[in-house]
């Protein structure tokens, strides 16, 4: 059977688009991850 | 065209099973490459922390990344010197290329390979000696260095900002497991409200965070970005505009000399009450009575002698007892940093017997615990010192002599060295 190539071709183009902003999105996550767990305050360091 | 059409025409070009792919892939594959960084150092040219790769900018280091910096440096045989404590061992004062840690190095020669993990308002337990603790297997001869004030015990877990590391280590199986340590840390975070100052994250969101970084390493995949790429962390002291975004390792070290300092900006006039305070309180309730109606007597007993009071030292004792694990305490060498004579010759003929007594029974007390020790500066000068508390060059390099010979005592006494 025979896939309709313009049907193919924007199925591809779905899936990797699809693919691209998962990534960025996991990517992005990862990043989140790591800044929202440092300290709010900033430590200023004063000595005695 | 509004923006909700536009959206909802894009989620419908989603294929949301391949999107979550791409989420797993994406996430997973950065938490792998965070497992890569940690092992791989990218600390360049290290030296010691600047406020550029410390907590002061939001830079929080990694264990990864400190043991990385150990592994790229050593040479095969060298005898591992790791330098933890506060500012003064970081060398406030001492510009780059004159930290006292480099002229220990000299001193001590190529047998050994010094690496200098203090920081600003660090403890004898915070970076330096996680890192040396985790690396004691791979390198078995090593000499872990701190200083402290005298009568001052240690928190088993690390120091305020820097407890992080302690999590770290302890997530990631690094550490040793002592129990003694372990019930002194439990008792010591009972009253946790009171031991976390406003502005940094209670225990249970550090620990979460090192928990989950066990399996993400964000903290060493992102931190590696940060010093070598893009500054993806605003701190304060940052440049304004995008000129933050400037990759850390591009920001030099700025510690200024403090030897050329005049006097009057070293030993500020204003400040010799409040200075002169903080020097009498190293030695003030080590040496102490009560009167019989239970008023504190800080002075003599009517022997003449300075009566030792016996609760703050046996807090102090209880304290080291457990702030390492036994194996640990023989290689290891606290230093008792002693004031500048600036302040110590402006006491009372017996508040400076005090001072010097209380330096001397810490020694004593930290070496009957099983660690080696030493006190420094009671015959250092005003130009060794730029301020109170911190060493100039100069007296970095009276300090370094000093330790170098210690150093080298212990390397033979610990059999490190062939007689």
């Amino acid at each position: 059977m025979k896939t309709d190539p313009p049907s193919l071709r924007v199925s591809i183009a779905r899936h990797v688009l699809s693919l691209a902003v998962g990534l960025a999105v996991g990517v992005f996550l990862h990043y989140v991850l790591f800044r929202l767990t440092l300290p709010v305050q900033p430590f200023i360091y004063v000595s005695f | 065209m509004s923006v909700i059409p536009v959206l909802r025409r894009l989620s419908s070009a989603i294929a949301t099973r391949t999107m979550l792919l791409g989420v797993a892939v994406g996430f997973g594959g950065l938490c792998w490459l965070g497992r890569i960084t940690a092992g791989q150092s990218h600390l360049t040219h290290f030296v010691r922390f600047t406020e550029w790769t410390s907590p002061e900018t939001n830079y929080y280091p990694t264990v990864g990344e400190m043991m990385a910096t150990v592994r790229a440096r050593m040479q095969p045989g060298q005898i591992l010197v790791i330098v933890g404590g506060n500012s003064i061992l970081r060398g406030a004062g001492q510009p780059a290329g004159q930290v006292w840690t480099q002229r220990l190095q000299t001193e001590l020669g190529v047998g050994y390979g010094v690496f200098n993990f203090a920081f600003d308002g660090s403890g004898i337990t915070d970076g330096g000696a996680v890192v040396a603790e985790a690396l004691r297997r791979e390198y078995p001869r090593q000499v872990y260095i701190a200083n402290a004030a005298p009568g001052q015990p240690p928190a088993p877990d690390g120091t305020g900002v820097y407890r992080f590391m302690f999590w770290e280590a302890y997530y990631k199986g690094l550490l040793i497991a002592d129990p003694a340590r372990a019930a002194a840390i439990e008792a010591s975070n009972e009253n946790l409200p009171v031991r976390n100052p406003p502005g940094e994250p209670s225990l249970q969101e550090l620990r979460t965070r090192e928990w989950l970084d066990q399996f993400c390493y964000f903290q060493d995949l992102w931190n590696r970005v940060t010093y070598k790429d893009l500054n993806l962390v605003w701190g304060f002291y940052m440049r304004d505009g995008l000129q933050f975004l400037r990759a850390r390792k591009r920001y030099a070290d700025p510690e200024p000399d403090s030897t050329t300092f005049p006097l009057d900006k070293r030993y500020n006039p204003s400040n010799l009450a409040i200075e002169l305070a903080n020097v009498r309180g190293c030695s003030q309730f080590a040496y102490m009575s009560f009167s019989a109606a239970g008023n504190p007597q800080m002075r003599k007993d009517a022997s003449g002698r300075w009566p030792l009071y016996r609760p703050f030292w046996d807090q102090f004792v209880a304290g080291i007892r457990t702030a390492m694990p036994d194996e640990l305490k023989p290689r290891t060498l606290v230093l008792l940093s002693r004031s500048s004579p600036y302040y110590i010759r402006r006491l009372s003929a017996d508040e400076r017997e005090r001072d010097d007594l209380t330096y001397r029974h810490g020694v004593e007390v930290w070496k009957a615990e099983g660690y080696d020790a030493m006190d420094y500066g009671s015959d250092f000068n005003d130009d060794d010192y730029g301020d109170r508390t911190h060493l100039t060059r100069l007296g970095g390099a009276k300090l370094a002599r000093q330790v170098a010979d210690k150093v080298r005592a212990m390397a033979g006494a610990l059999h490190y060295t062939r007689p």
